[in-house]
């Protein structure tokens, strides 16, 4: 029922000492991620867009459709925007059975008991949740429901479709199938429907989005084609949920200076001007740790890029085992190493005796460092 | 210290009790002093009707029960309890979505006056609805005046003072129900295009459900009860107004085993809707 296009919106809204200023675009089809630490404002963005917040400030435009207008004075009600939400809770009607639930859109637009039951039925074959039809949502389990929502979500025909986390409360199970089923539905759907997906996991991001903006402090502090955001960030959290490490400083020929004067080489080093504010990123598999001794350690530091400090903490991560640096105490000159994280076999940690409070010897071979430019406020 | 003296008792004497072995969860025990007050709590409401029972004549029940007055009685209270039930959920339900969508100081004051009813003596309910409907009063003057209608002493004044004592319950119970709830339905209801009236009778009113039920059926128990107003406001006429506790009152003063035998009926109704009414409210808060 709806025309379709694209989304354009610019929200602002102020809450005590939190500001959030954001605008975002999708062309018509395409799909954008919306990263973000918590707090950074993510669902009340999608609140101001599906119309259930007013903003302080800002527009909200989906094709030609005028949603929000706060300077004109328009609002259009959530039930008349042709919005389609999903969250991390599927929220199916309790009273009603699977079908009807799916069937809820359609009816409330007005469509008659067999038409909607049509429409139903369809869009639960597509998410092969058919034979779920009769059940109550009590009976369903989490991927199941979650599949039941997305149906029910789509069956309403929304021009825009935003996702609030779907993947989150899933179990290791049903996560990875509900994103397959999410793919082809925002990938094979309706060249009319964009969507827009919050989510903290790189993957969603990967596979499902085709470019992604991280908001931070209400702020949206990168933007652009989600594999180039993710391979190259600019801010420590998106490095941190693509699982990079970062260290700021600035472009120096071959490398980066840190900001306590530490240089770290890099192989490439993206066309950064010399002299400007660059990032230099590097994957936690590939720094190197071992058992510290200070004294040879400073050695060691010039080929490849190293730093002494302390480990701060060891935490299983699939199969390896991740390693967080702590911050240095005798060696100013390295405090770049602080925070980093290193991925460490677990026979190795074994072996090396790595333990919290232990001296460490860290080194990243350059040919695993990236600089690029930082990100410097407004994009 | 009375714990630590019974831990260490129960170590010292090695005396370790026979634990179940059904899988149960263990349940963090109960002070054993409680025990006491509790019992007499128990037997306090629970005594005064095996009282009851024991000086109730059941060979005679039968006769008691059919009598003229007794059937008048009974007739009279299931159709003004009903009749009232229906005024507070049609009065009610409306009144309690206002009140759960009303916040700040409007809110706390409008809240106030629905649970006076439920604090105020009920004689005192009937004297101010009499001062309202009398003759004396400035709405029952109106009625009088404009179409010739008196309320007080009338089956209608029954109705009105069941309604009036009985709204309460219900209110409360669907307000609290409502303003527990999460309107995370309501919203996903209107993302999918329902309108507010749509969304109020498609997914508010079945999630409330529960609640209306247990309200309803504490409003109606409580409509059966009703006295003090009723006789004040509407008096105690054989067949116009004079309802099962009236009845009983007005027995117990001349026929004592018809007034027990009638007692007895409105303890097995009570019982019948507590039956009724409390897994439901227990479903609604799960």
């Amino acid at each position: 029922m709806n025309p379709g296009g694209g989304l354009d919106a610019t929200v602002e809204v102020t809450r005590g000492d939190f500001r959030l200023r954001a605008d975002v675009g999708i062309p018509p089809g395409g799909v954008l991620a919306v990263l973000g630490p918590n707090g950074s404002g993510k669902s009340t963005l999608l609140e101001c867009i599906a119309g259930l917040r007013h903003p302080h400030g800002g527009s909200v435009t989906l094709g030609d459709r005028t949603l929000t207008d706060v300077a004109r004075g328009v609002h259009i009600p959530p039930h008349r925007r042709g919005i389609g939400v999903l969250g991390q809770a599927p929220l199916l009607f309790p009273h009603c059975t699977a079908q009807d639930n799916v069937a809820f859109g359609p009816r409330a637009r007005g469509a008659g008991r067999a038409a909607a039951r049509k429409v139903a039925r369809e869009w639960m074959e597509r998410l092969a949740v058919a034979e779920l039809a009769a059940r109550k949502p009590h009976q369903l389990s989490g991927g199941q429901a979650q599949r039941v929502a997305l149906a029910r979500t789509l069956a309403d025909e929304p021009g825009l479709v935003l996702l609030d986390e779907p993947l989150a409360a899933l179990d290791a199970d049903a996560g990875p199938a509900m994103r397959a089923v999410l793919g082809r539905v925002l990938r094979d759907g309706d060249a009319a429907r964009c969507g827009l997906l919050v989510t903290h996991d790189p993957l969603d991001a990967l596979t499902l989005a085709d470019s992604v903006i991280v908001l931070s402090d209400g702020a949206v502090v990168e933007r652009g084609a989600t594999r180039e955001v993710l391979a190259a960030p600019r801010t420590p959290f998106t490095a941190r949920i693509a699982g990079l490490n970062l260290v700021t400083g600035r472009a120096v020929a071959g490398g980066l200076r840190t900001v306590d004067g530490a240089v770290l080489s890099a192989a490439s080093c993206d066309g950064v001007p010399v002299g400007s504010p660059a990032v230099a990123v590097f994957p936690p598999g590939n720094v190197a740790v071992h058992p510290g001794h200070p004294a040879q350690g400073r050695g060691a530091g010039n080929h490849s890029n190293s730093g002494s400090a302390v480990v701060e903490s060891l935490e299983p991560h699939g199969s390896v085992v991740r390693v967080r640096i702590g911050v240095p105490h005798d060696s100013p000159e390295h405090a770049w190493v602080a925070g980093l994280t290193a991925d460490v076999a677990p026979a190795a940690v074994a072996e090396l005796g790595l333990e919290p409070g232990h001296p460490v010897e860290v080194a990243v071979p350059a040919d695993a460092v990236g600089v690029h430019e930082a990100f410097t406020g407004r994009s | 210290m009375a714990g630590t003296g019974n831990a260490a008792g129960a170590a010292g004497a090695g005396s370790i009790r026979a634990g179940r072995s059904d899988g149960t969860t263990v349940a963090v025990g109960v002070p054993r002093l409680l025990r006491i007050p509790a019992a007499l709590a128990l037997a306090l409401v629970a005594l005064p009707i095996v009282g009851l029972l024991l000086r109730t004549e059941f060979t005679r029940l039968p006769e008691l029960l059919s009598s003229q007055a007794s059937l008048h009685a009974l007739r009279l209270s299931l159709i003004t309890a009903s009749l009232s039930t229906l005024a507070c959920i049609v009065l009610g339900v409306p009144l309690a979505v206002v009140l759960a969508g009303t916040a700040g100081n409007l809110g706390a004051l409008l809240r106030t006056v629905v649970l006076l009813p439920l604090v105020l003596p009920p004689v005192v309910g009937g004297l101010a609805l009499l001062y309202l409907f009398g003759v004396n009063g400035f709405l029952g003057y109106l009625l009088d005046v404009v179409a010739g209608a008196r309320v007080p002493f009338t089956t209608a004044a029954v109705v009105l003072a069941q309604t009036f004592v009985a709204m309460p319950f219900l209110v409360i119970s669907l307000e609290g129900s409502l303003r527990a709830r999460e309107e995370n339905y309501e919203r996903v209801a209107a993302t999918l295009g329902a309108r507010p009236w749509t969304v109020f009778t498609r997914v508010t009113c079945p999630l409330l459900l529960p609640a209306l039920v247990s309200g309803t059926v504490l409003c109606f128990a409580r409509a059966l009860g009703e006295f003090g107003a009723t006789i004040t406001f509407a008096g105690s006429l054989q067949g116009v107004t004079r309802t099962l506790p009236l009845e009983v009152y007005a027995q117990s003063e001349s026929d004592i085993d018809s007034a027990i035998a009638l007692s007895l009926l409105l303890i097995v109704i009570a019982v019948v809707v507590i039956g009724i009414a409390r897994p439901r409210s227990l479903r609604g808060r799960s």
